[in-house]
Parts: structure tokens; C-alpha cells; sequence
């Protein structure tokens, strides 16, 4: 009897040693060695670098050859098959391949971005509140029918009945008056320069009159009214497993250099990252970070940039008047531990309330790691001991949770008590945006336009819509109305400075970090364009192929 | 006699159904969080859109009015569209399901098949070494977390031996490592609950009987034993078909597989009520069907059944 307990004890051991072994291969795994970083390498979230790849210059050893199909992992499916009412990334990296808008981001070497014309050929500004635009002449839709100003006009009104975000970029927008076909101008309420940055927006992409008159005031129903001038046709949607869209052989444009792309949604990280190292797909995106260094081990590219997603702790400045306990709010905040030990280095802390890529952007002092300050500041204004209600979510941005907990930690070493409730996602934006019940909160901003006004004016403008820290300050409320004012890009940027450093020594918010946009591809694959928007653009993807 | 008895039990789904309504009704809307706050992710919905939207969803009546009218539509066959991409739920469901149906019966079957011959081994020779291995091994299967056994069998077979494709659906070669994933924690409880069954008729006095005209050990194990274990086989295998129409997140998960449990999570994270409602409603009455096929099976193997009528 003994001798068998013997054997089978052993046999358990050999087990779990088994086990442990697994477990010690597997990909990414806490025990991998950590792969120091070859010099060519990009400093994490320092360098600025949107479009990594630009079209691969041939060299006598490579040639590049086109890509039959291409197939790329997103955590998230299509949220919506309209473009119009769409709001996510993920959503509106696939319809930027199917829809095109009257301008272009362009991303210049140190990732700042500027707009071109488009959709349309030129245009001119006739006063403050009139724009005049004539449209290319040549563009055909996926259906074959010639793009006009009826259908521009057609779009511009039926968006911001459909969807949140085309409400906000077109709500300058008074009216479209058709000049002829393709002669239109805008009428705006009132002077606002950032227009064409909102008009490069793909919430803001022109889709046939047709379907309007079809939609005219709900969303469309079927994949079959998906229909743009862009460089690829939308073939298939099947939720939950697959978007596939097909180049349209009557595009205007370049000519795509990928036949077919295939989306597929991977919600879990290990999975999405399984998935390219069997092969399954070509390119993934939104890479966990303590993946990264077993991935480049393996010979697959991975790009690492900035995002234009700063992430904030919104401070209730109803509840929080005094401007020194959010100044000792940021104080008590180590960024850079944050960054490093959180993210894993996939973020940078922010320079500003918006990110180096946005026009307007100014580069101001984090404000230090100073405990000691801190405590002063809150002792000075009689706030030691108080409590903070402080809501986060979970899941919904990179490692939210834990930055939650960091903070807590810090604002309670400084002598506040602090109650942390975390929620899932849609508990928490409902509470954030209808309620007022909180005194700090956790969420992220992205500039999607790359104009400061979208950064800028939503969130810090008394009243604005997304100022959910009911922040008040006449003097951000001029400089910011100015700025949508002055056509002088030197005069914008002027405004947008002195706004930012007041925004700033007033700390609405706790201003925390820029996050870092993380995604790996097969090796030999070079021209993919990846927007620092969380934007990836696939049509001109090409393969290495040797000898 | 049995039609009547069916007719019977179909007849009390309908109560059982509308409790069910209820309660995920009441959960649901119980939960903080509105499908088009959803929506408008980091965005507010403007106030007039909101009460379109509302009005649109029938969300601005009052609770009880919602779950009558609510109630009221699934019966009547309109079961709606998913609030995010206005797809209709029966057709969602009818995809999703054929997906977790597939991937339900071939791990189930590779469950029973390892699992019922594993039990055999085992009564063959009770507390040998044996026996004891496979007890072991039954214990790791179900107490070893399925996300756990699906990464590895990803990263086997998958990524190092690049054999089968990690995840998604499509053709017999993608159901392979997630049917065995889920087979993982189901046949080492078939194992378990097969080997007590077949000791206890083991034991009993028609086996002695039947040993005793002659019969040849395998003859009796599998003509009396097995055939009088079967009822507790039976009961077992239809609950965790039951449990794994709605219950196989976690592997549908971890190998991205569309099944219906996912749907519904993914729907109650953006708050897609009609999405919620439909997947539950429907993989109650797949739970609900599968109970009764499982009893009118009993009046099969087991004869006293037909009279007292569990």
C-alpha cells in the first residue's frame, strides 16, 4: 500500500512539473527573459513616429510585391455598420478604407499633423462664416454613381441626426448650399477654422444621397447600403467573426496594393497574440506590453508610438474649488512610476492636455513627483483628512484598474482618504455622464480631429459638453473661442498655448499620461500606415519577398 | 401515454418561461448603465437624442409596461434587433447557436466516449493503481481552469506545432482544440459520476446472479452494469449540455469561438438588451428541451421510470 501512494505521489509531481513547464514556454510568460533592445529600436514613447513605415524604398536585396489578402486582428468588432454613428477606433479603421472625406490627415517626420484637400480639388474661404469647395471631378462610388455636392449636402445633414460624433464635428455647420455638381459651399453659425480638420474626420465621410433618402433619420440596416468612394468595397460583415472588404477596381485614387482585407475581432490578448504567431493572421493591434519583448523575440515587427489618448483623472471643481488641493492632486502623482511599472512603457506622461501630435499642442512642465509639497498644499487648505470620492473603470483603457489604485495609494500618503468604485464600462459612463455624484474620476481623451479645438474646447469651455468637471475659467472660454476664430495658423497656436497653461496651473484635471499604441505584424511586411488616432491604414501594405 | 406525458411537459415550459422573462428582465434592468450612453462611448448623447432613442427602445415607459410589452413581443415572434448594428436576433441566434451546438456535441462526445471508458477501466479494478491514476486525472481535468487548458493546447498545438488554427469557426480542423478544452473539465466528472454509478450496481444482487450463470466479467459489465449506470450517465451528459449551451464563455473566449455564451456576455457589456433577452430566452428553451429528451430517455433505459414518472 505504501509503495503505491508512492507512485501515485510521484505521478502528481510529474504532473505539475509538467505543467510548470508549459506554463514556463508559453509566450509571454513572467519568467521570459527579458530581450534587451536592439539599437535601432525606437525609445518607447519618445520619438514620435506615426507613419514608421512610409512606402518601402526598393533596395538591391528586397523587392516588395503585392498582398492578396491581408488579415488583421482588432480586439473590438464593427460597433456599427454606419459610419455616421460609429464612434469607435476600431469601427472607423475599417470604414477609412471603404469611405473617403473632403480632406486628408497628412503626418509630417516629427508626426504633426496637416491636412490636404481630398475629395475636393480646392477651396477658398469667401468670409468669416463662408467656405466655398469644388469637389474632384471623376470620383465614382462603389455603385458606379459620380460623387456630387447633392450627396456632400445629403451627408452633412443626415449625420448629425444619426450619431454623436458627427453632431459635434458638422454642428458648425449651418448649411450646404449646391452650387452646381460639384461647386458647394458651407455655411457655418459662426467662424470656425478648425472646420477642414473636422471635414478629414471619417465621421464626416461622404456617403451616396441615396442612402440617405433610404436612412434619412436611423441608422442603415444591411452591409448592402455600405457604400463609399474609398479604395475598398465592403463585401461581408458575419459578427463576432469577420469583416472582409475587397479593393473597388473604379477607384479614383492610387491603386491598392492589397486585394482583400479580412478584420477579424480577437477580444482576449493572448488569443489575438496566438493568432499571429500561428499564422492565422498577418497584423494584430492593441499588443499587451509584457508581450512585446517575447514577440520581437520571435522576429515579429512590433511598432510602438503615441497615441493621441490622454489619459486624466477629471477633478470635480464644484465640489473641489480650491486650486491648490488639485494642484497638490497632481503633485502627489508619480507619473513616471505609473508609466513605467503600470504601462510597462507603453505611454509617456503628458506635456499637456493634449497629445505632441495635435495642432496647437504646446510642450509644458509635468508637474514633479513632490509628496512632500503636496501634503503642505492640502494641510494649507485644510482638506487633510478628507475623503474623495474617486469612480474608475475597468478594462476599458490600459490597465486602468491599477492606475486607479496607484492613485489612491499616492492621495492617501498625502493625507486624504480616498473611496475607489470601480465599474464595468457601461455602468461607469452612464454614472460619469449623467450623474455628478463623484469628486474624481478616470477616463481618456482623444483628439481625433488633431486640432486643439476638439481637445480643447469639449472639454474646458464652460459649459461644453464633456466638461464633465464643470471647470470654469473666462479667460481659457476667450482665448479658446478666439482660436476657432483666427484663420492665422501662427495666431491659433498663440491662443491654444495661453489656454493650455492655464488649463493647466488651474488642474482640472490630474494630468497623467499619453498612451502608447502597440501593434505587431508578420515579418516582411512593410506600408502599413499606422495613425497616432488609433487609426491603421492597410491599402498600401506590401510583402518582402526575397531573391 | 408518453405523447400525453409530453404534451404535459411542454405545457409547464410555458410558466417556467415567463419566471425566466422575469428574472432576466429584472436583472438586466437592474443593472447601472444605458445602452445608448453606451453608445456614445467617451461622447454624451445630446438630450433630444436621447429621448428619441428612448422613446425608439421603449425605454422611457415604466418597468412593468416594458416587461408586458416585452413579453408580448417575444411570443409573438418579433425578438427585435441588436440596439448596435440593428442586425435581427433570430438570425443571430440561429448562427450563433449552430456554432455552439457544434462545438456542445463533439465535446460532449469526446467527454462521454473517454470518460465512460475510463469509468470502465476503473470498476474493472476498483482501488488498483489503476484506478487510482485515472481518479487522478479525472480530479485535474475538472479542477484544472479551462482558459488554462485552452492556452495550452493553443500554444501546443497552434503556435509551436502550427497543426490547427488557434481560434475562430470554420471547418472540422478549428472545432478540434476547442471541443477538447471543454471535454477537458466534462470527462473527468463523467468519469467520476460513471465509475460510483457502476460500483453501486456492481454490488448489487442480480449482478452476483448473473456472474454466478457464468457470464464472463466484461459480459456483465457491460449487459447489467453498464445498462443500469446509464440513467446517472444520462442525467449527468444532459445537465452539462444544458450548462454548456450558455455556459462555454470562457472557451468560446479564449479561442475566439462565436458561440452563444459570448453573445450574450458581449451584450450585456454594451447593454444590448434584445441581444441579452433573445440569447437567454432561447438557450432556455434549448435547457428546458434537452430536460425532457433526457427524461423521455429514462423511460428508456430504465422501465420503473414509465410508471412513476420522475
Amino acid at each position: 500500500m505504501a509503495r503505491r501512494e508512492l507512485v501515485i505521489v510521484g505521478a502528481v509531481l510529474l504532473l505539475v512539473i509538467l505543467l510548470a513547464a508549459y506554463i514556463a514556454t508559453r509566450p509571454g510568460a513572467p519568467t521570459e527573459t527579458p530581450v534587451t533592445p536592439t539599437p535601432t529600436q525606437t525609445p518607447v514613447g519618445v520619438t514620435p513616429t506615426p507613419t514608421p513605415r512610409e512606402t518601402p524604398t526598393a533596395t538591391p536585396a528586397v523587392r516588395y510585391a503585392e498582398i492578396d489578402v491581408l488579415r488583421i486582428s482588432q480586439r473590438a468588432d464593427l460597433s456599427s455598420i454606419d459610419v455616421q454613428v460609429a464612434t469607435d477606433a476600431p469601427t472607423l479603421s475599417v470604414f477609412s478604407h471603404v469611405y473617403e472625406t473632403l480632406f486628408k490627415i497628412r503626418f509630417d517626420a516629427q508626426g504633426r499633423a496637416s491636412f490636404e484637400p481630398w475629395l475636393v480639388e480646392s477651396y477658398k474661404q469667401v468670409n468669416d462664416t463662408v467656405w466655398e469647395f469644388k469637389l474632384r471631378p471623376g470620383i465614382k462610388f462603389h455603385d458606379g454613381t459620380p460623387l456630387t455636392s447633392s450627396d456632400v449636402k445629403a451627408s452633412f445633414e443626415r449625420g448629425p441626426k444619426v450619431g454623436g460624433l458627427p453632431r459635434i464635428l458638422l454642428g458648425p455647420v449651418k448649411e450646404v448650399q449646391v452650387v452646381d455638381d460639384l461647386i458647394f459651399r458651407i455655411v457655418l453659425r459662426y467662424p470656425f477654422v478648425p472646420l477642414i480638420a473636422h471635414l478629414a474626420h471619417p465621421s464626416t465621410a461622404i456617403i451616396p444621397a441615396k442612402v440617405v433618402e433610404l436612412f434619412p433619420d436611423k441608422p442603415i440596416d444591411s452591409t448592402r447600403h455600405i457604400i463609399g468612394t474609398g479604395p475598398y468595397r465592403f463585401v461581408e460583415f458575419v459578427k463576432g467573426e469577420r469583416t472582409v472588404l475587397e479593393a473597388f477596381d473604379g477607384y479614383w485614387g492610387k491603386k491598392p496594393t492589397v486585394k482583400r482585407i479580412v478584420w477579424t475581432p480577437v477580444p482576449d490578448d493572448s488569443t489575438r497574440v496566438s493568432y499571429l504567431e500561428a499564422g492565422t493572421v498577418d497584423v494584430i493591434t492593441q499588443v499587451p506590453p509584457h508581450m512585446v519583448p517575447a514577440l520581437k523575440a520571435k522576429g515579429f515587427q512590433v511598432i510602438q508610438i503615441p497615441s493621441t489618448r490622454v489619459i486624466y483623472i477629471g477633478i470635480n471643481v464644484e465640489r473641489i474649488p480650491d486650486v491648490r488641493v488639485r494642484q497638490a492632486l497632481n503633485l502627489a502623482i508619480d507619473k513616471n512610476a505609473i508609466v513605467q511599472r503600470i504601462l510597462e512603457g507603453a505611454g509617456s506622461v503628458a506635456t499637456a492636455p493634449i497629445s505632441p501630435a495635435v495642432f496647437g499642442y504646446t510642450k509644458l512642465d509635468p508637474y514633479s513627483y513632490d509628496p512632500a509639497r503636496a501634503r503642505a498644499l492640502i494641510r494649507e487648505a485644510g482638506w487633510e483628512g478628507r475623503e474623495l470620492v474617486f469612480i474608475t473603470p475597468q478594462g476599458r483603457y490600459l490597465r486602468d484598474r491599477e492606475i486607479a489604485s496607484a492613485v489612491q495609494a499616492s492621495l492617501e500618503a498625502i493625507g486624504l482618504k480616498v473611496r475607489v468604485e470601480v465599474m464595468e464600462w457601461a455602468a461607469y459612463i452612464s454614472r460619469v455622464t449623467t450623474q455628478k455624484d463623484f469628486d474624481i474620476f478616470l477616463l481618456g481623451w482623444s483628439t481625433v480631429t488633431l486640432d486643439a479645438d476638439y481637445g480643447l474646447y469639449s472639454l474646458f469651455r464652460t459649459g461644453a459638453p464633456f466638461n464633465r468637471m464643470l471647470y470654469s475659467n473666462p479667460d481659457v472660454d476667450a482665448f479658446l473661442d478666439r482660436a476657432r476664430e483666427v484663420a492665422d495658423p501662427t495666431l491659433r497656436q498663440q491662443y491654444y498655448v495661453l489656454a493650455q497653461q492655464q488649463i493647466w496651473r488651474d488642474a482640472p484635471w490630474i494630468f497623467l499620461h499619453y498612451e502608447d499604441i502597440i501593434v505587431a505584424m508578420k515579418p516582411g511586411i512593410a506600408g502599413v500606415e499606422i495613425q497616432p488616432i488609433e487609426r491603421w491604414i492597410l491599402t498600401y501594405a506590401v510583402r518582402e519577398v526575397r531573391g | 401515454m408518453i405523447l400525453s406525458y409530453v404534451a404535459y411537459r411542454v405545457l409547464l415550459y410555458i410558466p417556467t418561461l415567463l419566471v425566466i422573462f422575469f428574472i432576466v428582465f429584472s436583472l438586466v434592468k437592474l443593472l447601472p448603465g444605458d445602452p445608448i450612453v453606451v453608445m456614445y462611448g467617451e461622447l454624451a448623447p445630446p438630450p433630444e437624442v436621447r429621448k428619441a432613442l428612448e422613446e425608439k427602445l421603449g425605454l422611457d415607459k415604466p418597468f412593468i409596461i416594458q416587461f408586458i410589452l416585452y413579453t408580448y413581443r417575444i411570443l409573438t415572434g418579433d425578438w427585435g434587433k441588436s440596439v448596435h448594428t440593428g442586425e435581427p436576433i433570430v438570425e443571430l441566434i440561429i448562427r450563433r447557436f449552430a456554432a455552439t451546438l457544434e462545438l456542445t456535441v463533439a465535446s460532449l462526445a469526446i467527454a462521454s466516449a473517454t470518460g465512460i471508458t475510463l469509468a470502465y477501466i476503473a470498476v474493472m479494478r476498483p482501488n488498483s493503481i489503476v484506478d487510482r491514476f485515472i481518479g487522478i486525472l479525472s480530479m485535474a481535468g475538472y479542477s484544472m481552469p479551462v482558459f488554462w487548458w485552452g492556452m495550452i493546447l493553443i500554444f501546443i498545438f497552434a503556435v509551436s506545432l502550427k497543426l490547427l488554427p488557434p481560434g475562430g469557426r470554420g471547418g472540422l480542423e478549428s472545432l478540434i482544440l476547442p471541443s477538447l478544452t471543454l471535454a477537458t473539465v466534462n470527462f473527468g466528472m463523467i468519469a467520476r459520476v460513471s465509475r460510483a454509478a457502476m460500483l453501486e450496481v456492481y454490488s448489487q444482487d442480480f449482478v452476483m446472479a448473473a456472474r454466478s450463470r457464468g457470464l464472463s466479467e466484461r459480459r456483465v459489465v457491460v449487459l447489467y452494469v453498464m445498462r443500469n449506470a446509464a440513467v446517472a450517465i444520462a442525467t449527468l451528459v444532459g445537465l452539462r449540455f444544458g450548462i454548456l449551451m450558455g455556459g462555454a464563455v470562457i472557451t468560446e473566449t479564449v479561442f475566439n469561438y462565436p458561440g452563444v455564451g459570448r453573445m450574450i456576455v458581449d451584450g450585456i457589456l454594451a447593454r444590448d438588451y434584445p441581444v441579452v433577452f433573445g440569447g437567454v430566452v432561447f438557450v432556455a428553451l434549448v435547457v428546458m428541451t434537452v430536460n425532457l429528451v433526457v427524461d423521455l430517455l429514462y423511460a428508456i433505459l430504465d422501465p420503473r421510470a414509465r410508471v412513476t414518472r420522475v
